[in-house]
């Protein structure tokens, strides 16, 4: 996981949106990978800390949390994906050559729910997040796989008598060897390599936590195709939905919307310019929203990076003034665990 | 001690095989004797990945009280741990497998792996 201290200077022009204002077409229109934990995003609740348990254990340890005195507790979310809690049966030979399996193995399941005090409802989802392929997966790079066992020190004899133990796991790799060995990866996985992934979600109302209340109040997806334009670009697009009946005197909702970001990578310069288009219909009101938008990342040194960008933000709504917000950014952006590794 | 592994027949040929989760891996494959005064070691097979090799060894009486000796390496570019299972096996054909599984945390800091079983009756 990346650390990263930013310090952060923004200017905004125009007119700021209210709150009631289509936030979520907004985020629908903004392009972007399908994420891993999808619930988090279908309960919109992105900033929730995702528990990931490694084993069946703690999968069952990380899902008992989510009831506290009989109720639905507010304010969790759980990632679990069959690799980690069920890792025996699947070889690597059979991770690479049954691309099916790779999809069951790398499925993210993901379960989160928001909410406030006792009497409030808590909102919850159950989501699945399917990678339909993934060109940086290593285990499919046999460059990068080469490259590692080039860049390993060669293993210790083995002793004149058996070691004692059934496992011995001996010896360590020192910083320089472990960053030779990382770099394996980074040197060969193209960085605009091609994926595509889509998630779906079940979302959830229940009242007062009540277990026994809950029923289902909306679905969510989300389906991102990413490819490689040359050595030097690459282009993404994303298409997200989300529907929500009437719940809790709430109005009905619906928002949809599709983005696409083209970027240029080349030494230390990234460029990306974003369009997109999103719709939010509050039972018979529609918002509308567009977006365009440009950055531009360039490598000062290390790991440090000076981030400048800036965004169009149109939005179209029923009965009221057309509204524009033009926003620029000047972020610096240093990778702290890069540095220290 | 290792774990001891049981035969699973009393005559051969037999085969030893290992599997390490979903990792590609390197081994050698070492058989370890009883000799005067130590341990005879003799280097059976070496490859790469889950592979079953055949054990020269004709029959029960000249495998037990011998160690067998995986010394792995393994390829990991994972950016977390991975809980990640071992599992040895010896096999003759036709009859169940007498296996042995370990878990452990794959981390690509620690590449250098050595499962050693004991071979029983």
């Amino acid at each position: 996981m990346k650390l990263r201290g930013i310090l952060g200077l923004g200017l905004a022009l125009g007119l700021a949106p209210g709150s009631g204002w289509a936030d979520e077409a907004l985020a629908a229109a903004t392009p972007g990978l399908a994420p891993d934990s999808f619930a988090i995003q279908a309960i919109a609740a992105p900033d929730l800390q995702v528990t990931r348990p490694g084993s069946l254990k703690e999968a069952s340890a990380a899902m008992g949390a989510f009831v506290k005195g009989g109720k639905l507790a507010p304010g969790l979310a759980v990632e679990v994906t069959p690799w980690d809690v069920y890792f025996d049966g699947v070889t690597y030979s059979e991770y690479v050559a049954r691309p099916g399996m790779r999809r069951l193995v790398n499925l993210a399941l993901s379960f989160a729910t928001v909410g406030g005090a006792d009497a409030e409802q808590v909102r919850s989802a159950v989501a699945a997040r399917l990678v339909l392929w993934d060109d940086s997966d290593w285990r499919l790079n046999d460059a990068a796989i080469a490259c590692v066992r080039t860049a390993l020190p060669e293993r210790p004899r083995t002793p004149d008598a058996p070691f004692g133990d059934t496992l011995t796991v001996w010896p360590e790799l020192n910083a320089e060897q472990a960053k030779a060995v990382r770099r394996c990866r980074t040197d060969n996985t193209r960085w605009n390599a091609s994926q595509a992934a889509f998630g779906a979600a079940l979302t959830l109302s229940t009242p007062g936590g009540t277990l026994q209340d809950t029923r289902p109040d909306g679905t969510a997806g989300w389906f991102s195709i990413a490819a490689p334009l040359g050595r030097s670009f690459q282009l993404l697009a994303s298409a997200r939905y989300s529907f929500r009946k009437s719940v809790a005197g709430e109005p009905r909702k619906q928002v949809a919307g599709a983005g696409a970001r083209l970027t240029f990578h080349q030494q230390r310069v990234v460029l990306s310019f974003d369009a997109g288009a999103g719709a939010q219909r509050l039972d018979d009101e529609w918002t509308g929203r567009g977006l365009l938008g440009m950055s531009m990342q360039v490598l000062v040194w290390g790991s440090t990076w000076i981030d400048v960008g800036g965004a169009q933000d149109l939005i179209f709504k029923s009965g009221a003034d057309q509204k524009l917000t033009v926003t620029a950014n000047l972020r610096w952006n240093h990778d702290i665990a890069s540095g220290l590794r | 001690m290792p774990d001891k592994l049981s035969l699973p027949d009393e005559s051969g040929p037999y085969d030893a095989t290992l599997s390490i989760g979903r990792f590609p891996f390197d081994w050698e494959l070492w058989d370890y004797a009883p000799a005067a005064g130590g341990w005879a070691k003799t280097r059976l097979a070496s490859g790469s990945n889950a592979a079953r090799v055949r054990l020269p060894n004709a029959g029960k009486a000249d495998l037990v009280g011998h160690a067998l000796m995986w010394a792995v390496t393994l390829v990991n570019l994972d950016e977390r741990a991975r809980t990640t299972e071992i599992a040895v096996a010896l096999i003759k054909d036709g009859k169940p497998p007498s296996e042995l599984k370990l878990v452990f945390e794959a981390v690509p800091e620690r590449p250098y792996l050595f499962v050693t079983v004991e071979v029983a009756a």
